[in-house]
């Protein structure tokens, strides 16, 4: 009872005492079951910018796990951060929908306040106008990327593997559909392959058996010159783990990073390297080699949800220092590299496919590929056709 | 009954038949300083949510009136409001407009649905609350198998932002710009920092004033006895069956307009889940603001609504500073606030044993008084 | 009987109220674009700087090639068009009243727009 007491003491006495940051910068975030990445990168930011509590710069909080039934109290979770007289950004990764209602309530209050959404999931028509920035992977350009990424490996013919769930989804049938235009334009075979969907009946298990099952005979068919991509994240593992037994090319995952099907496929424990992605990169780069996937095998080298949580924290702060202006790709792109040393990004902004505008402020970002034993491709210098964001 | 009580005994018996809420006070006071808000927060926050959630709360006092618990069923009204919302969204309706043809659209859906669950509570009386409950489970299915496969397909909904890119089924979410906050804002009120959602209150107080004079009509009679005793009520000719029919009935309409008043304040729809916890959390407010299954007033749900509401506000700050991190703040606000439903539901039914025994007593002692020679 | 036909006249009575609640609250979305465009081989040239307003509103500024999304409720407007070259500096001021049926998705072409000269424009589009 004590102890709870002197706790609760020092609660209250740190939450009013210390104010020692001229601004304050909230950041929300899933929590460690649900997106893991996003909040290690809202944790890197308190190391380098401390706990608001504990008189830094950064409040952070986490949404409910289950965001889709708790509505109300993500809303009130976001919205409640504009009570801090200090605040002056906010950042919410991944923007689960009800963030824009949030945004639309912090506006109203404190029309001063930053608003950032990273990988938001509501439409952009709806959270794109609420928001100062909002940001997502760039699918479209990565339909050419990578083919163009496969072809500088040396792969002759590139497998695509899905299932009709997954090719329900708009962006990952456009990006499907842009790979096979970038095939047909730069001289490779494009072959779709269907996998079973790991939430039908077969399960996961199922599905990544079957994986296992296939490649080799994939492999045979098409030749050692193929490349593989794959849209599910269960069967990255699978696929990893023959390919870098029997050959062929892995250019990135669906979302890559390092943590993505290589620590599962390779056996690689990463306890211990948790939030330090070089450490990461170079211990799966180890596994990887070992087992002979050199010069095959890639990923991004910082995991894309970490990258924006921390990216977008730093950009807000050096707007609010006027070290940087809103809006400006450059600027933008610093502050992701800050966080990311040695990996380029690069970026477009979203164009809506129906009515043709141009949105100044949701922009589409990707990051280079790094192949391991090879290095960064370079994939961020290569500019992308116009026609290729024309295709449905 | 409480005739020769005496100080000690009435205090007793306040502070049983209010635990609850009493409860709830305590732990509020506690938690408040903690998380550190303003007041000017906290207060808006919950005038905010007393306009979003008490219409739901308050469809739940007609069953409770009739004598048939807690109404889980409620879920099935706000499902018939959530469809009333997708159909004007995708013809554009917008302001006040929309939401009256929100209404108009979901009043038959939610009549139907009454019309389902009073049979088939008619059919498990004595256990509704428990039928209830799985009652909405089985609708929402039926509600996921509409949504998700019938519109867009047989049940005509175009606009590309509301149906999936495949050609059928919804989108998770819904925005529902045009008719945000529109009732709240009907008739604008601002009192130095904090906006009152005026029009709001006072479609609220419309209801309020419908229960107050319903329950002095014949119907409201007639439900007020079939809950004392079914089988007398029935040899007084009072046709129970259809009166608890009705009563559900009114109840899933109101919920359904109490679900299309919470979205409009919340200003986004999320298809498959925004009914989830409707019927879960009014109830566990209507219980936190000291009602119990058989005896529900208007006032306990104002009160409930505060209470449980402020604790889902502070809790997970409050939480979030107490540990030192923010993913425990989370859990601490979800291990709090489930908590208290369940303390809810234990200390009701503990309250309730504790009136049967007190009722026993009064009982006896009144037999004792006027019948001695009763007694063997 | 008596019932039966008090019901009826209430559903009617409801749907209505439905319908005249649809019209009343009927959103149009409105695209404005400014770019060239043919009609039957006449091209007409989009401005630089377009500035657009309805009923008085705050203006939109779009520039060449480019679009913007109007919402507007009810049928008749007022619309003002503002005119500039690249350095915005203003060529013309055009004002106009637009009627609307209940389409549901309008594309206007600006170009097209300037160059009628009635004072009423009626518009049409896409009822879903």
């Amino acid at each position: 009872m004590k102890k709870l007491l002197v706790l609760l003491v020092v609660a209250m006495f740190s939450v009013f005492a210390f104010s020692a940051a001229a601004f304050h910068i909230g950041v929300v975030t899933g929590t460690v079951s649900q997106s893991e990445d996003d909040l290690r990168g809202a944790e890197a930011l308190i190391k380098n910018y401390g706990d608001s509590a504990s008189g830094g710069m950064i409040t952070h909080l986490t949404y409910p796990d289950n965001f889709m039934s708790e509505m109300e109290t993500t809303i009130a979770q976001i919205a409640g951060l504009a009570d801090d007289p200090l605040m002056k950004a906010i950042i919410v990764n991944q923007a689960v929908p009800g963030t824009a209602e949030a945004f639309r309530k912090v506006r109203e209050k404190r029309p001063d306040i930053l608003l950032f959404a990273g990988e938001p999931h509501e439409d952009p028509g709806v959270i794109a106008p609420v928001s100062d920035i909002a940001i997502n992977a760039d699918n479209i350009a990565r339909g050419y990327t990578i083919i163009y990424a496969a072809k500088m490996l040396g792969a002759k013919t590139f497998v695509h593997i899905s299932f009709p769930r997954h090719m329900g989804y708009e962006l990952l049938s456009r990006r499907r559909n842009i790979m096979e235009q970038a095939c047909k334009d730069l001289g490779l075979k494009f072959v779709f392959e269907t996998a079973p969907d790991p939430t039908s009946d077969v399960g996961v298990a199922g599905a990544q058996q079957f994986v296992l099952e296939k490649v080799p005979a994939w492999l045979k068919k098409y030749g050692q010159e193929t490349a593989f991509f794959c849209t599910n994240d269960a069967h990255t593992d699978p696929l990893l783990k023959r390919i870098a037994e029997l050959g062929g090319y892995f250019i990135e995952a669906d979302l890559p990073s390092p943590l993505m099907g290589y620590p599962g496929a390779l056996g690689v424990d990463l306890k211990a390297e948790q939030g330090n992605w070089p450490a990461i990169l170079n211990k799966v780069e180890e596994a990887v080699v070992a087992k002979g996937g050199k010069g095959r095998m890639g990923t991004w080298a910082y995991s894309y949800g970490y990258a924006t949580t921390a990216g977008l924290g730093e950009y807000a702060k050096n707007i609010i220092e006027g070290k940087a202006k809103l809006n400006n790709l450059k600027d933008l792109l610093a502050a992701y590299n800050v966080y990311t040393p040695g990996a380029e990004w690069n970026g477009s902004n979203y164009k809506d496919m129906n009515t043709g505008i141009k949105s100044k402020n949701h922009f589409l970002l990707y990051q280079d590929t790094y192949v391991f034993g090879k290095g960064y491709l370079g994939m961020t210098k290569i500019t992308v056709p116009e026609k290729y964001f024309g295709i449905k | 009954m409480s005739q020769n009580l005496t100080f000690t005994e009435k205090l007793k018996n306040f502070f049983i038949s209010n635990a609850v809420p009493i409860l709830f006070v305590v732990i509020t006071l506690l938690a408040v300083p903690v998380s550190g808000f303003s007041a000017n927060y906290l207060i808006q926050e919950m005038i905010t949510r007393i306009g979003r959630n008490s219409f739901l709360v308050l469809s739940l006092l007609l069953p409770i009136i009739a004598g048939m618990g807690l109404n889980f069923g409620m879920v099935l009204g706000a499902m018939a409001g959530q469809i009333g919302l997708i159909f004007i969204t995708d013809w554009s309706i917008v302001g006040i407009p929309g939401l009256v043809l929100a209404m108009l659209i979901s009043t038959p859906i939610s009549i139907l649905l009454g019309i389902l669950c009073g049979s088939v509570l008619n059919r498990a009386k004595g256990r509704e609350m428990a039928t209830s409950y799985i009652l909405g489970f089985f609708i929402n299915g039926v509600y996921q198998l509409v949504v998700l496969y019938f519109m867009g397909g047989i049940i005509p909904v175009k606009s590309p932002s509301l149906v999936l890119s495949r050609g059928y089924g919804i989108r998770n979410t819904v925005a529902l710009d045009g008719v945000r906050q529109v009732f709240d804002n009907m008739i604008p009120l601002k009192i130095g920092e904090i906006s009152i959602p005026l029009g709001t209150f006072f479609i609220i107080a419309l209801l309020c004033l419908f229960i107050l004079w319903f329950r002095k009509t014949k119907l409201g009679q007639d439900m007020r006895a079939i809950a004392q005793d079914m089988k007398v009520a029935q040899s007084a000719g009072i046709p129970v069956d259809r009166t608890r029919i009705i009563s559900i009935v009114i109840s899933t309409v109101l919920a359904g307009y109490g679900q299309i008043i919470f979205l409009q304040n919340m200003g986004t729809l999320s298809t498959y889940n925004s009914h989830d916890q409707t019927g879960v959390f009014s109830i566990a407010a209507i219980l936190i603001g000291g009602a119990t299954v058989s005896r529900a007033t208007i006032p306990n749900v104002f009160i409930g609504v505060i209470l449980f509401h402020m604790m889902f506000v502070v809790s997970p700050m409050a939480g979030k500073n107490l540990i030192g991190q923010a993913m425990l703040g989370e859990y601490f606000r979800q291990f709090i606030s489930y908590g208290i439903i369940a303390i809810a539901l234990v200390l009701h039914a503990w309250r309730r044993q504790k009136d049967k025994e007190m009722e026993r007593r009064s009982l006896r002692g009144v037999k004792a008084e006027k019948q001695p020679q009763a007694e063997k | 009987m008596k019932r039966t036909v008090f019901i009826l006249i209430l559903i009617a009575l409801l749907v209505l109220l439905g319908v005249w609640m649809f019209v009343l609250g009927r959103q149009r979305t409105i695209v404005m674009r400014n770019e060239d465009i043919d009609r039957q081989g006449i091209t007409y040239e989009a401005a630089q700087i377009v500035g657009i307003s309805f009923d008085g509103a705050e203006e939109k500024e779009i520039t060449y090639d480019d679009a913007a999304i109007f919402y507007l409720v009810g049928s008749s407007h007022k619309l003002k068009l503002r005119v500039a070259d690249e350095d915005g500096n203003t060529l013309r001021v055009v004002e106009k009243t637009i009627k609307l049926d209940l389409s549901k998705n309008i594309s206007v072409d600006i170009p097209e727009l300037l160059e009628n000269k009635e004072e009423v424009i009626k518009l049409t589009g896409k009822m879903w």
